[in-house]
């Protein structure tokens, strides 16, 4: 990569963090949304992967890397597969088709979202230094993320509201509930990110034995005292325990 | 249907894209990885953004 290229990157982060509304009018204006675009996706890949490390180092080990990979490709995947529903169910309600533009507008604000993640970071890395429990740390994650989401869904609604065009609201309502059923799915997919201290082996990603709905239906079950298994999987510490 | 059958698909319907975009010099080497990686995104950016190569340069 030139040092022009470089500079030019370290520019429209510097504006994506302190001048939005440059960015905005950017992408409004159609200018050089190709390149726009793909310093958004090397951010997104570059600082999911960081976040994906700080979870896989409740656990540490290979889980680090594995996270590390994981979880760009499920932001990248779900954003690939997500982000044209703003320009199709806007454009089914009477607002004006502009694809490239949306999806500039769509990466940046994930762009947006995956620096405030790292912004977090240190919050992780705290919980892990104070060894916080399993499902208070699962928690906190699910917590930061969604600090992220509300902050890359304020970017997309920021610039729309500034369209006033119809359809708008409901544009982005569809992109939401596309966004959240592809992304939790292939997350579902890839998972696990972050794996208790004590598991003893750590997969790339689970077999696949259903969809998260199904999950959350057994989750919703156990909550109310109804299981289906006898006891939760445990490592087999005992049984090497008791070897000679 | 496994996941990597699922991602070797992804990965080779954007490989046909970015060949054709090549062909059609509608694409730069450089959009290459980016075409067949994240196609849904980066097709209609770059294909439909990109005029051909036949196009005078501006001057600077």
């Amino acid at each position: 990569m030139s040092a022009a290229v470089e500079a030019r990157g370290l520019v429209l982060l510097e504006q994506l963090l302190r001048d939005r509304g440059a960015i905005r009018a950017r992408i409004a204006a159609g200018r050089d949304l190709a390149a726009l675009t793909r310093v958004m996706v090397a951010t997104i890949a570059i600082a999911m992967a960081v976040v994906g490390a700080a979870l896989g180092s409740y656990r540490g080990g290979v889980q680090i890397a594995y996270a590390a990979i994981k979880l760009p490709l499920v932001l990248l995947g779900t954003a690939a597969l997500s982000a044209p529903a703003l320009t199709a169910i806007g454009a089914a309600l009477g607002r004006r088709a502009r694809l490239s533009a949306d999806l500039a507008l769509v990466i940046t604000a994930l762009a947006f979202g995956a620096l405030v993640l790292v912004a977090c970071v240190p919050l992780l890395m705290l919980g892990r230094a104070l060894e916080l429990p399993y499902h208070r740390m699962i928690l906190a994650t699910v917590a930061i993320f969604g600090l992220a989401g509300v902050a890359s869904l304020r970017v997309v609604v920021t610039a729309l509201a500034r369209e006033a065009a119809p359809g708008c609201t409901s544009a982005v309502a569809g992109l939401c509930i596309v966004f959240a059923l592809v992304g939790g799915q292939l997350a579902w997919a890839l998972r696990p990110y972050l794996v208790r201290p004590r598991a003893t082996d750590v997969v790339f990603v689970h077999e696949v034995e259903g969809s998260l709905f199904d999950a959350i239906g057994g989750a919703l079950r156990s909550a109310q005292g109804i299981y289906t298994r006898d006891r939760a999987p445990l490592p087999d510490v005992d049984a090497r325990e008791v070897e000679p | 249907m496994t996941l990597g059958a699922i991602g070797l698909g992804y990965l080779a319907l954007g490989a046909v894209i970015a060949i054709a975009a090549l062909v059609a010099g509608r694409a730069r080497a450089s959009d290459l990885p980016f075409l067949i990686v994240l196609w849904p995104i980066a097709a209609p950016l770059v294909i439909a953004t990109r005029p051909p190569d036949h196009e005078p340069l501006a001057a600077e």
